[in-house]
């Protein structure tokens, strides 16, 4: 495990900004509360100082990396978690995995509003930037441009992925990269756009946030793979993953035709998620995903290593890549 | 040969990473990947296990993580 110097963004939180804009907008009580507990049932640490090797404080890691000013940056960091929590609620509910009690105290419903809220918190973030004039108009068009572009091309691949049965391994990466890999990007865009007109350096900083984001896609589906049995993974729920699209890409006919008969009972068999479960494994799945993974830490790490940023910001960059899958050599 | 063929192979023959930890650098099968694949599979070849890191609504590390295969 590599080691970091620890780094922490202070007041104001996110949250501090969220309530900000709910005394702007004069919104009751009631669905502030609503707004409120949704929010710190994503996100348990919300009230909390943001720790730097936080993924949600990776826009304000990349801003101060390149010379900005977490005071002046707050707002966009504010914009893009607030973005990340709507579309991750978002998934939650087209997904069915709404069963946390928090959740239950509202219908599907009621909770597709919240997301939809949330998202326009994200908006009215992006109104107080502009109102505090502390970046170059220029800057703060060219992120909120790209905010909007990201956020029509994630639903997009969303929609894709909610439309489509089967997907052949070649459009599971391109909906993955759609629903992650551009996201991250995004934030590091975002930071490091903010604080410079370097297109070299801020173009790198998003070519690094594309890589971490399809790491983070890799390891959620391998971890829907491994919640099999536990009534949330992926074989039971019949959603279609990168494991499940690259075992159907790699096996013989009759193991692909018999895995698919196994996936369309999986839904009310215990017998054949299992069976399917151990075809996808033996296949190869967690290997393959695994040197994706890491090929794509390698490309994020050659960028890293291209710019020229202070090595405390680097350090946690890299831990970032070196926190998700961890290897333990043999020597 | 490509990522997903050689996955499969690790995973079905036996014999295929055996082959590959001989003579990992010159070996036949892996020389049209490109450099970072080649790395990839140089940090798979010398692993003893992987351990995952799952994130919840993305504020750090959480929920599970678990060891894995030893290939």
């Amino acid at each position: 495990m590599d080691t970091i110097t620890p780094l922490y963004f202070s007041e104001p939180t996110t949250l501090h900004l969220l309530h900000e804009i709910f005394e702007q907008t004069k919104l009751h009580n009631g669905f502030q509360y609503s707004l409120s507990s949704v929010i710190a049932k994503v996100w348990p640490n919300s009230s909390k100082e943001l720790s730097g090797d936080s993924l949600l404080a990776l826009p304000a890691l990349c801003n101060t990396a390149v010379g900005g000013s977490y005071q002046n940056f707050a707002w966009i960091n504010a914009g893009w978690d607030l973005v990340y929590l709507a579309l991750h609620l978002l998934d939650k509910i087209e997904d069915n995995e709404i069963s946390d009690p928090i959740f239950t105290l509202y219908t599907p419903s009621q909770l597709n509003n919240i997301a939809t809220a949330i998202l326009f918190c994200a908006e009215t973030a992006f109104d107080k930037i502009e109102e505090a004039g502390s970046f170059p108009v220029q800057r703060i068009k060219s992120i909120r441009s790209r905010f909007h572009n990201v956020i029509l091309q994630m639903c997009e691949g969303q929609h894709q992925d909610l439309s489509k049965k089967q997907q052949h391994l070649k459009e599971s990466w391109s909906i993955a990269e759609a629903k992650s890999g551009i996201f991250f990007a995004l934030g590091c865009f975002a930071g490091a756009r903010a604080a410079s007109d370097n297109i070299p350096l801020f173009s790198s900083l998003e070519e690094y946030g594309y890589h971490l984001g399809l790491m983070i896609q890799i390891a959620d589906d391998l971890g829907d793979l491994q919640d099999s049995f536990s009534g949330q993974g992926d074989i039971k729920t019949g959603k279609w993953s990168l494991p499940i699209a690259y075992a159907f890409s790699v096996l013989p006919d009759n193991e692909r035709e018999r895995l698919q008969r196994l996936l369309d009972e999986a839904k009310y068999s215990l017998e054949a998620e299992k069976t399917a479960h151990n075809i996808i494994i033996a296949s190869g799945a967690r290997i393959y995903l695994f040197l994706e993974a890491q090929k794509h830490r390698n490309k994020a790490e050659a960028v890293l290593k291209s710019i020229e940023i202070k090595p405390k910001y680097r350090g946690i960059l890299m831990h970032h890549l070196n926190n998700i899958f961890q290897v333990k050599r043999d020597d | 040969m490509s990522l997903t063929t050689i996955a499969y192979k690790i995973a079905t023959e036996p014999d295929f990473i055996t082959r590959l930890r001989e003579n990992p650098l010159n070996n036949k099968e892996i020389e049209l990947l490109s450099d970072d694949e080649q790395r990839a599979l140089q940090t798979f070849l010398s692993q003893k296990n992987v351990i995952i890191r799952l994130f919840t609504s993305g504020d750090g590390p959480d929920i599970s993580e678990s060891g894995w295969w030893t290939p």
